[in-house]
């Protein structure tokens, strides 16, 4: 079975060859995805430190204790982090680094693709804290595969969305905002 | 490549039984067939909700469908016990007392942790295979369809033993809807693999309509979003449409065994707005 190379190692390679004349910007990009890699390592160590004291996440019949647990663990994770702001995930070198990732993907070929499926996606508009739970009547927005696509791989305990033109990194068992760039998205 | 007749205009496939609302069954209503039914945008917990899970039940007593696709929002707005039961539990409390399993999808009115509930069958997972004799469904999440997602579904395709392979999600990837119209950045990510690993029919929501689509590279794609939430008169008159239906609320029956697929597609009138059939046909390897 012939793969594809994914979309995001395309960018990545474009940008590496748009700056291959550097080799110092090249090591300062990469090492800002790695930076930030560890610090979502961070993270989710600390969250199963939370989740570890708590029965496993098995499906129920009864919606209340699914949401009990949710608010639970968001309970222990703050408790953990609980001088945690904005930035600490996403620091001004990391934020410079996704930014321009996000702004060559808006400059692809895709980008006409990923406006109108934003645009079409019931944009919302909330106020955004770190530590915060995302309101559960507000939908959450679809997110483009192809910005995903253009973005650092995650670990399953984590997502990104898009809140308006903010891009939001988002614990989904605990419903926790745990960090965000604003005006991420063109 | 598929050939559909269609007999919406004409005489019924079987002698057609009458139920208390009216409602005419058209399926064959093949014993060794797999039935089942397809709801979208369902969770407001309205009246129209409940007058089609009405509805569902009295179809289900001639025509036994053994589970329901949800096509995703299945719970509109707040998510506490009280809106469970009254967006989903109340409404089809007849089918599911009767056993009748329900296969969700997640739409963005959901919440993703819904895929704990156990009612919705998702056993904690965003996506999902499941089997029914020769059909296999593929329960994508297309709110958040990231490149694991996308690996997933390849793997899962290219090792499919399944007659008839059927995806539900709720994105359409093709729509003629005002509102939302297709997700064409999903569309690009999804369809070549769906083409490639032979999916036959794509049954889609969030368009609070009903749409059924001409065969787009092979494969046939249902839009319906309109078995709680409408958006009336949403539908444009368009060249890919086959049929459209966008002023009640809908629900569909669809049976398959062996290389045909019937469905059937009735208004909370217990009237038939579309029905059909699908015969598979041999394909060329892509």
């Amino acid at each position: 079975m012939s793969r594809t190379i994914p979309k995001r190692v395309h960018v990545f390679l474009l940008a590496c060859s748009v700056t291959i004349a550097s080799g110092q910007r090249v090591n300062a990009d990469a090492q800002h995805i790695a930076d930030f890699q560890q610090r979502v390592a961070a993270y989710v160590k600390l969250r199963n430190e939370a989740a570890a004291g708590m029965p496993g996440q098995k499906p129920t019949d009864s919606p209340g204790k699914m949401n009990n647990q949710e608010r639970e663990l968001a309970q222990k994770i703050r408790s953990l982090r609980p001088s945690a702001r904005k930035g600490d995930i996403f620091t001004p070198e990391i934020t410079a680094e996704f930014l321009r990732l996000i702004r060559l993907a808006w400059r692809s070929s895709d980008a006409a693709r990923m406006k109108r499926s934003l645009a079409r996606s019931e944009p919302v508009s909330i106020t955004l804290h770190t530590n915060d739970a995302y309101p559960a009547s507000i939908p959450l927005q679809s997110m483009p595969p192809t910005l995903l696509e253009n973005l650092p791989l995650l670990p399953k305990e984590l997502e990104y969305r898009v809140i308006s033109h903010n891009l939001v990194l988002r614990d989904a068992r605990a419903n926790l905002i745990v960090d965000f760039i604003e005006h991420a998205i063109p | 490549m598929f050939s559909v007749l269609l007999t919406a205009c004409a005489p019924p496939l079987t002698t057609a039984q009458t139920q208390p609302h009216g409602l005419k069954l058209q399926l064959p209503e093949n014993p060794k067939a797999v039935r089942f039914a397809v709801i979208g945008d369902t969770g407001t917990g309205g009246k129209e909700q409940y007058e089609v899970g009405t509805l569902m039940a009295e179809a289900h007593e001639t025509f036994p469908f053994e589970f329901v696709l949800m096509l995703g929002d299945n719970i509109y707005g707040g998510k506490t016990p009280e809106d469970f039961k009254r967006k989903f539990e109340d409404p089809y409390k007849a089918l599911l007392d009767g056993g009748v399993k329900f296969y969700a999808s997640l739409g963005n009115h959901d919440d993703p942790n819904e895929r704990y509930y156990k009612p919705f069958n998702m056993n904690g997972q965003r996506y999902y295979t499941l089997k029914k004799g020769d059909l296999e469904f593929f329960a994508l999440d297309s709110t958040y369809f990231d490149p694991q997602q996308l690996e997933w579904l390849q793997k899962e395709l290219s090792s499919s033993g399944g007659k008839w392979k059927i995806c539900f999600f709720h994105h359409p990837l093709y729509s003629d809807a005002r509102y939302h119209g297709p997700d064409t950045d999903l569309r690009s990510r999804m369809e070549p693999i769906l083409q490639k690993y032979g999916v036959n029919v794509v049954l889609s929501g969030h368009e609070h309509v009903y749409e059924r689509i001409k065969p787009q590279g092979g494969i046939y794609y249902f839009v319906l979003g309109n078995a709680g939430q409408l958006r009336p008169h949403d539908l444009r008159r368009a060249a890919n449409i086959a049929k459209g239906f966008d002023t009640d609320r809908t629900f569909m029956l669809m049976e398959a065994a062996d290389n045909d697929l019937y469905f059937q597609t009735i208004s909370r009138a217990g009237e038939t707005v579309d029905s059909g059939a699908i015969q598979k046909l041999k394909r060329a390897p892509y």
